[in-house]
């Protein structure tokens, strides 16, 4: 994880002194895991696809003002999550204007399951409330410690541990429901 | 197995070497566009603030200046246009008054009523709100 962080504050050096292929270098070293954080805050492939690039549109827009005072990787989170967040803010405004469209569409749109595991765990992390189901995603797939969470969500660590708590309750109690239907 | 297990197994969809060289060659195009959209932007907006502005700015102060007082010896404003003191919450009784709440008044306007004490009278001319 350091050596990524030294690989990464290398490049960014490299991209301020003009070298722009540093920049896909970048790109390569972090795509995955934002792809992957971002296709379980949105659901589906095609939203995540997009996210990601808006979110590295904004890394190469800002990334000379990136200082290396904290990890490159909490920055960039924090750029996914406000990306993701914007997304969501629009989705509530269309789905306000449309009749036809509900949440249940917009899920299903090209979703997850056609190469998960766990179709009704996803499905279920997919109907948390979005501030669980990002506190969950970060915590657990991110494995990320909740000072890093509360920095990317700009919340207090107390407020991140009891979405967490409730997240995973929520998350027991739906599924315990699932397999008895 | 616990909740947290089964998340932390979750599958993520495998990213062949194509897919991220895919995106990046997408994410450069966009990033181009972008650029080339902001380069306009700016254009846009340097257009507006060199030639647009000052002539809004000229429009505005000749439809400023239209405001004209006649100061008269006894050191008080008379209106000597169109123009209603009332509409614009303002009334003036005295230069002292005008000098005292200068923040009111252009500089210009200061100037001419040290002009008012020298002549006796003078036309003022100035912008409302200032």
């Amino acid at each position: 994880m350091k050596s990524k962080q030294n690989i990464t504050l290398k490049l960014i050096d490299k991209f301020k002194n003009g070298d722009e292929k540093a920049f896909d270098e970048i790109v390569k070293l972090h795509y995955e895991s934002i792809f992957n954080l971002l296709l379980r805050l949105v659901g589906n492939k095609l939203d995540a696809d997009d996210l990601c690039q808006e979110t590295f549109i904004r890394v190469y827009k800002y990334i000379k003002k990136f200082k290396g005072k904290s990890q490159f990787s909490t920055w960039l989170y924090r750029i996914a999550y406000n990306v993701a967040n914007t997304f969501f803010r629009k989705q509530k405004i269309q789905q306000f204007f449309s009749y036809d469209i509900n949440e249940e569409t917009i899920i299903s749109n090209d979703p997850i399951e056609d190469y998960e595991m766990n179709p009704i765990l996803s499905k279920n992390i997919n109907l948390l409330p979005k501030k669980q189901k990002s506190i969950l995603v970060f915590r657990i797939v991110e494995g990320l410690k909740y000072k890093e969470i509360s920095k990317i969500m700009n919340i207090s660590i107390n407020s991140a541990k009891v979405n967490y708590h409730y997240a995973i309750e929520t998350l027991k109690k739906r599924i315990k429901e699932s397999n008895v239907n | 197995m616990s909740i947290k297990n089964q998340i932390k197994n979750l599958r993520n969809p495998k990213l062949s070497q194509n897919h991220v060289e895919k995106f990046i060659n997408d994410l450069k195009v966009e990033i181009e566009i972008r650029k080339k959209r902001n380069t306009k932007r700016i254009v846009f907006s340097s257009v507006f603030i060199i030639f647009l502005l000052p002539i809004f700015s000229y429009i505005t102060f000749l439809s400023d200046s239209n405001d004209t007082y006649l100061i008269s010896e006894q050191n008080s404003i008379e209106q000597k246009e169109d123009f209603n003191l009332d509409q614009h919450n303002l009334h003036f009784e005295s230069i002292d008054y005008i000098i005292d709440n200068s923040d009111l008044i252009i500089s210009e306007c200061v100037l001419s009523c040290d002009m008012a004490e020298e002549y006796n009278s003078c036309i003022v001319n100035f912008a409302l709100g200032i």
